[in-house]
């Protein structure tokens, strides 16, 4: 008998306007944005590959120990396939980070952003599947209930021994895969698309990210389907219905996480960019200080006149020469030193806007939108504890090339001081930098909260519908 | 008739939260092969009785039986007894005729419902061929009458329970419907239905209750109707309280 | 008699849910929204005004020093900061304001770019901010299209419009009752919300509007009323192209969606695939590619020529200046594309009327597409003008001309964005608005060709 009803349910969706339109929509919507990102992505793929090699050759061409430990290296970021399907912003490009010695890793392209692209949401997952599709799973379900009875048909189907949770259940099931099977055919065809695209090769962990994303979409899709039934299962009439359904997808999907991010400030103080960038330009002039400091110390104690190069002493003198060797570990010294107050600072502002983003964040999961977003993120590696082990990273990289910059230049001053005066200096094991492994399960675990909800909501709405239905008024 | 009641509603009683007393200490017994025609003005009760038949609306207090199942205790196994035929018959608009019936008579546990099956009682209900793959939503109100009770023909309960069925049908439509309830007395079925249309049911009851204020003030044997202007008796209890 | 049917409309309008949803989801959205932006608003301008007295502080600081020499090389090293002061009106309309830093910093030694994507809240961007335009262009029009789809189609299934229409009423006056009667009760929760909304954001200590401000607030609510009107007149119009109430219902979600959600979109698709714009990366590479080959001529010339002499010179300058216009062709040729695909895009997308009253309310609200042309304009400026005014400065002091005073916190270049004029910022409007009011039209005489052969069966 539940096969029976799921059949007649999915037949007479097949049939109707909405399931036509629905289709309609997710082809050309998927279909072109997807495109689109994928070639993106391209285009970032190739930008990055011509950056590495140039800027690796850039480094290895150095042949003066100074430009590693001043002029620095440029570090590319690969551009993170699973962009395709869900970002947290409108990227311009590949990130590339310059490391020199007394500077965080910072961003070194001059990018501009296209400001138009931000102007309206970015055509993914997040946008197609958690706004769109849920209108969609909203008007497949509002009259699942109440346009029955106004049918008439309610009656009758109850005037046969069908119990009224078979029926329900059956209504629920054939009217989600109805739901779920335009989206499954356009990600289908959204993903051989994306596929056309030459460097466009998933690994088995984006294969298993992007069934993950799927999972997920159809747990949130469920809940929301389950808010319709629930609303019909309450209501009399379609026309009410409509019009609840409308007023709470409005508050849930469209209001409410536009503001909770906003929200975010009111709680607590979060010191301001202006603040904290001034007091690491605090630091670094303190320990610039403490290095020029060092310097005159060294040069009373060794002998060596105030600006010595207008005062005689010649470069390439003995004591000079030693001096730049002994003054390596000063250096680089000052350089961990500095690398390390800056990261506390960051760190320092970084808590208190993660407490502030947090609090945003348990105040916007109200609505299962916002938790769908975020276990969407998540999935495609977008999250923000990937973005923290990168960082950390990106920090021992600095050390570890600060390092090796102060040998190339202890080693170029003792072969100086040898005699040797064009030293072969070369970069070419200049370390690289690794990108960190995407941790799947390190993102899912941040986001079990969010998974823990989603489920919740589905049994929530499921059980209203359920209880209501049991007591609907079939007259 | 001295066979056993298949439909019997003891001291049957609804009050409505809104302190209306639709049905008031209803008692009624239909036996099998008669047509029971439940007259009456509208207000008087005739469609909360017909809810509380099938158990849509629960009883304030008294039972429903079908065949002697409690409808309030086992609808599941009572609703094997009864079919129902609405007074507005809707269906599935975007499905055809066939389709509609085919689902109707699965859902019922029919074990025939092949299409063959089904088109002979399409056509016993006086639906012409080229009805049968059209869409119901096409359909005249006559024939989605007809639709109605050939769905609860398929059904093959020994109770049908109709409401105000020929209500909106033009005279050929309501003679042909009265002969189909004619055939499925004789098959032996039990027939009970609610109506404000005395005539025809002059023409079709072997009993006639006539329903006011959620009671059954007078009940008439066919023998008797005949002989009672009916018209006068309904309108004399309309007026009296 | 038409007063007689526009009252009647507003009556049955009253007693519905959706009248009382309006009513409370107006009220809800505008409070919370202005109060969330004019918060945020809030927070810019303190950041700005924190970096304001950090600059003046410094300059202060530096000015202290007596040997010329060294506050130069003072002013060298730490260069100076240059905030942005947010526009007021991007409460109402943020646009690309959340794109614009707070603070630019030129020269210094120390000078570096903040990574934006380390140190901001990542979720303000992946949404639209709940700004006044947002409320208006995506829920007020949701709103509207529910206050109309079945305006015309219901009545028919309720057979009350067979009735009316068999008295001498004539179907043009019908039409228009219930357009007026039902954009009246539509409206006033609307202006209502809106105008308690601007008045709270008024009281407010740290908004300070001049007249010019209040006539482009005045010109956003109006062209807001447009736009929620062609909204409610496409309902109107659906209504009259449908026999049934669900099937008009599901063809203005479907119209909602596409203008609202689908069309913007697809549109940024379109223009990224018509006009392909090479990556700023590329861009960067070949600028230094550029370098790299001057720079190599250059040796060349020196090495060659001995490296000294006028001749020498000459060619020196002239190499230099072919590496500037190289360069800036091709930022010209990446600013070019760029504006063709952006001009591509906005066309596309004017398909769509939400991107219409979007454009409309930031060249209002002056927090547009033209503001971000304008802050990088003026940012390349600043920190040109403050190269400029090093050189000179160390010039005047190798030549012994540099006063004593010369640190003057006002000659100090700063990012300076003109606002636009209240006449432009209209003009800008103006083919938006001109967008949407024929658009208003176009639907409205649709629905009465429509209504005038209605079959009321």
């Amino acid at each position: 008998m539940l096969m029976l009803v799921i059949k007649k349910e999915i037949l007479e969706h097949l049939m109707s306007l909405r399931f036509s339109l629905a289709c309609i929509l997710c082809f050309i919507t998927l279909g072109l944005g997807l495109w689109v990102n994928g070639r993106e992505y391209t285009e970032n793929l190739a930008d990055w590959r011509a950056n590495t090699t140039m800027h690796r050759l850039e480094v290895e061409g150095y042949n003066q120990s100074w430009m590693i430990v001043w002029q620095g290296v440029k570090v590319d970021l690969p551009p993170n396939i699973m962009q395709i399907f869900a970002s947290r912003r409108a990227y311009d490009g590949i990130r590339t980070i310059q490391f020199s010695q007394d500077f965080e890793p910072q961003p070194a392209s001059g990018a501009t952003t296209n400001p138009l692209a931000n102007m309206f949401p970015r055509t993914d997952l997040i946008f197609f599947i958690g706004i769109v599709m849920s209108l969609l799973a909203l008007v497949f379900s509002y009259d699942a209930v109440s346009g029955e009875k106004e049918q008439g048909t309610l009656r009758l189907m109850l005037s046969y021994s069908i119990p009224r949770d078979t029926y329900l259940l059956g209504k629920w099931i054939g009217g989600f895969i109805s739901l779920i099977l335009p989206l499954v055919l356009g990600l289908i065809c959204a993903v051989m698309v994306t596929l056309v695209f030459r460097d466009v090769h998933y690994t088995p962990t984006n294969w298993m990210q992007m069934i993950l994303m799927f999972l997920f979409a159809v747990l949130y899709l469920a809940a929301i389907y389950s808010l319709g039934l629930f609303v019909s299962a309450r209501t009399e009439r379609p026309a009410t219905a409509a019009v609840a359904v409308l007023l709470v997808w409005v508050i849930l999907v469209l209001a409410w996480p536009t503001v909770t991010p906003y929200l975010a400030t009111r709680f607590g103080k979060a010191s301001s960019l202006v603040d904290l960038d001034k007091r690491k330009r605090d630091v670094m002039k303190e320990a610039w200080e403490q290095y020029k400091k060092a310097d005159k110390e060294y040069d009373k104690a060794h002998d060596i006149p105030e600006m010595w190069w207008e005062n005689g002493v010649a470069r390439d003198s003995e004591k000079i020469l030693k001096k730049r060797i002994d003054m390596v570990d000063v250096e680089l010294k000052a350089v961990k030193f500095l690398a390390q107050e800056q990261e506390k600072l960051n760190n320092e502002f970084l808590n208190g806007m993660t407490h502030q983003t947090m609090m945003g964040q348990h105040v916007s999961r109200l609505s299962p939108f916002s938790s769908f977003m975020y276990v969407i993120l998540a999935a495609a590696g977008e999250d923000a504890g990937n973005e923290r082990t990168l960082q950390k990273q990106l920090i021992e990289y600095k050390e570890r090339l600060a390092d090796y910059g102060f040998k190339k230049q202890r080693e170029e001053g003792e072969e100086r001081l040898k005699g040797n005066k064009k030293p072969n200096y070369s970069c070419v094991d200049c370390p690289r930098f690794q990108m960190p492994a995407l941790s799947l399960s390190h993102a899912m675990g941040a986001v079990a909260l969010d998974v823990a909800l989603l489920l919740i909501w589905n049994a929530v709405f499921f059980m209203g519908a359920y209880m209501s239905f049991l007591r609907y008024d079939a007259r | 008739m001295d066979k056993t009641a298949v439909l019997e509603a003891i001291q049957l009683t609804k009050r409505y939260e809104n302190g209306v007393l639709a049905v008031d200490n209803l008692n009624l017994n239909i036996y099998p092969g008669e047509i029971y025609v439940l007259l009456g003005t509208n207000g008087a009760g005739k469609t909360s009785t017909m809810m509380l038949m099938f158990g849509f609306t629960e009883p304030t207090s008294g039972t429903v039986r079908i065949c002697g199942l409690d409808v309030t205790r086992d609808p599941l196994g009572a609703k094997k007894h009864a079919a129902y035929v609405s007074e507005n018959v809707m269906l599935y608009g975007n499905f055809t005729a066939l389709q509609n019936i085919e689902f109707f008579a699965k859902l019922g546990g029919a074990s025939r419902s092949d299409a063959a099956t089904c088109e002979q009682f399409l056509l016993r209900v006086g639906l012409p061929s080229e009805a049968h793959r059209r869409r119901v939503r096409s359909f005249s109100k006559g024939m989605r009458q007809r639709l109605g009770i050939a769905i609860a023909m398929m059904k093959n309960t020994e109770v049908i329970i109709l409401d105000e069925p020929t209500s909106g049908l033009d005279p050929k439509g309501g003679a042909d419907f009265l002969d189909i309830l004619r055939e499925l007395k004789a098959e032996g079925k039990a027939i009970f239905m609610s109506s404000h249309d005395i005539f025809r049911a002059e023409i079709v009851a072997d009993r006639v209750g006539i329903m006011s204020h959620g009671q059954i003030v007078q009940e008439l044997d066919r023998a008797n109707i005949g002989h009672q202007d009916l018209e006068t008796l309904y309108l004399k209890y309309e007026l009296e309280k | 008699m038409l007063g007689l049917l526009i009252k009647k409309e507003i009556r049955s309008h009253v007693l519905t849910y959706r009248f009382a949803m309006t009513l409370v989801l107006a009220f809800v959205l505008m409070l919370l929204g202005f109060s969330v932006m004019t918060a945020h608003y809030q927070g810019r301008m303190d950041a700005y005004s924190a970096s304001a007295s950090g600059r003046a502080d410094q300059i202060a600081k530096i000015k202290q020093i007596k040997d010329q020499q060294e506050r130069l090389g003072k002013l060298s090293e730490l260069g100076i900061a240059s905030g942005y002061k947010p526009a007021l009106l991007s409460i109402l309309s943020a646009g690309v304001e959340n794109d614009l830093p707070v603070e630019s910093h030129a020269g210094g030694w120390f000078s570096r770019s903040m990574d934006k994507t380390r140190f901001e809240n990542p979720f303000l961007s992946v949404l639209m901010a709940p700004d006044f335009t947002y409320i208006v262009a995506v829920i007020l029009s949701l709103l509207a299209l529910i206050f109309s789809f079945d305006n015309i189609c219901g009545e028919k299934e309720q057979q009350t419009l067979k009735l009316a229409l068999s008295y001498s009423v004539p179907r043009h006056l019908i039409l228009l009752s219930k357009w007026i009667g039902g954009y009246v009760v539509l409206i006033c929760p609307v202006l209502l919300a809106t105008g308690v909304a601007l008045l709270i954001m008024n009281l407010q200590g740290c908004v300070q509007l001049d007249p010019g401000d209040g006539i482009r607030m005045v010109l956003m609510v109006g062209a807001a009323l447009v736009y929620i009107s062609l909204f409610y007149t496409a309902g109107i119009m659906i209504s009259t192209l449908t026999h049934r109430a669900v099937t008009a219902m599901i063809i203005a979600l479907f119209v909602w969606a596409g203008w609202v959600l689908v069309i913007p979109n697809i549109s940024i698709v379109g223009a990224k695939l018509i006009v392909q714009v090479p990556t700023y990366n590329k861009i960067e590479n070949e600028k230094n590619a550029i370098d790299e080959e001057i720079h190599l001529k250059i040796k060349a010339i020196s090495k060659t020529m001995l490296g000294y002499g006028d001749k020498a010179k000459k060619l020196q300058e002239a190499l230099e200046q072919e590496n500037k216009q190289r360069k800036q062709e091709l930022d010209e040729f990446y600013e070019n594309k760029v504006a063709a695909q952006n001009r591509l895009c906005m066309m596309l997308s004017r398909l769509s009327p939400f991107a219409a009253f979007s454009y409309l309310s930031a060249a209002l609200a002056d927090t547009g597409i033209e503001l971000f042309r304008k802050y990088r304009i003026a940012d390349k400026r600043f920190h040109d003008d403050f190269r400029d005014y090093l050189d000179k400065r160390w010039k005047e002091y190798s030549e012994k001309k540099l006063k004593d005073d010369w640190l003057k916190p006002d000659e100090l270049p700063a990012i300076i964005v003109n606002r636009s004029r209240l006449e432009d910022s209209i003009n800008q409007a103006s083919f938006d608005f001109t967008i949407l009011a024929v658009l208003n039209i176009l639907c409205f005489l649709t629905a009465f060709m429509c209504f005038l052969r209605y079959d009321v069966r």
